[in-house]
């Protein structure tokens, strides 16, 4: 009997919804791929089951992070390549070459967005210079207006 | 102005609002990385895009998995048992057995 009262314990343990990916974002995910296979008709997914992907998914971040690729490395920081070594690890290799791709892309997506932002500063920068400075009081009109009272 | 961060396209956006290959929350990612172990210490910004791509790839391969299943038993709705045969019949998933069957007992009781 205490087994089981230790089942209910472990089965009961609910993680709050601030721990959990984002149902929204999982079921946009789930049904994308379902319109991609199944294009004649559309697909329903319950809401339970949606439930099973997001805890899936949280588990297997859990699986991915605790390999000990950076054990073994000596250091403690994750980078990419140490993800891509564990996805290996964890027999999902077809996963690296697709994330390769999309990792490259979103790499060069930023390098872009960087320089346009250095451009879009440059040309503040520019534009910032050519306008004359502005003195205290308006020195400038004070001097017309002597020119005027000695015409 | 505040100019959007790197990673900020990812909660405002839908589909047409992706700015990057990646869609789920990458400050969640990293939360449920740091709870998953001690040694978890730091994460690069690299490490959390690859693992939100990943988290996208394995939810498409189980949904493929579970929704071979479902046209199996001739129905048009997934339902989580499509699921849960899926993670039993594949060897790769065999880290979710336990969720599996956890979820299955709390339906029993």
């Amino acid at each position: 009997m205490s087994e089981k009262e230790k089942d209910v314990v472990v089965t009961e343990k609910v993680v709050s919804e601030a721990d959990e990916l984002p149902k929204t974002i999982v079921r946009r995910v789930v049904k994308d791929k379902l319109s991609q296979l199944s294009k004649d008709s559309e697909v329903n997914v319950l809401r339970e089951s949606l439930q099973g992907f997001c805890e899936s998914a949280r588990i297997f971040i859990h699986f991915l992070s605790a390999t000990d690729v950076c054990k073994e490395s000596k250091r403690q920081i994750i980078n990419a390549e140490d993800v891509f070594k564990a996805l290996e690890e964890i027999e999902f290799a077809e996963f690296v070459a697709p994330l390769r791709t999309s990792l490259e892309e979103f790499r060069r997506k930023n390098a872009k967005r960087k320089s346009e932002s250095l451009k879009a500063k440059e040309m503040n920068k520019k534009g910032k210079m050519k306008e004359p400075p502005v003195t205290n009081g308006g020195g400038s009109e004070e001097e017309d207006e002597d020119e005027s009272s000695e015409e | 102005m505040k100019r959007p961060g790197t990673y900020s396209g990812i909660l405002s956006g839908g589909i047409s609002g992706r700015t990057g290959p990646h869609l789920l929350p990458l400050a969640r990612i990293k939360k449920i990385m740091k709870k998953s172990s001690d040694d978890v210490k730091m994460i690069t910004g690299e490490a959390p895009i690859v693992f939100s791509k990943a988290c996208e790839l394995f939810i498409e391969e189980i949904t493929k998995r579970a929704w071979n299943i479902t046209l199996q038993g001739k129905r048009r709705t997934l339902c989580k048992e499509d699921v849960a045969s899926a993670v039993i019949t594949t060897d790769i998933f065999d880290f979710l057995v336990n969720l599996v069957s956890d979820s299955a007992k709390s339906e029993e009781s």
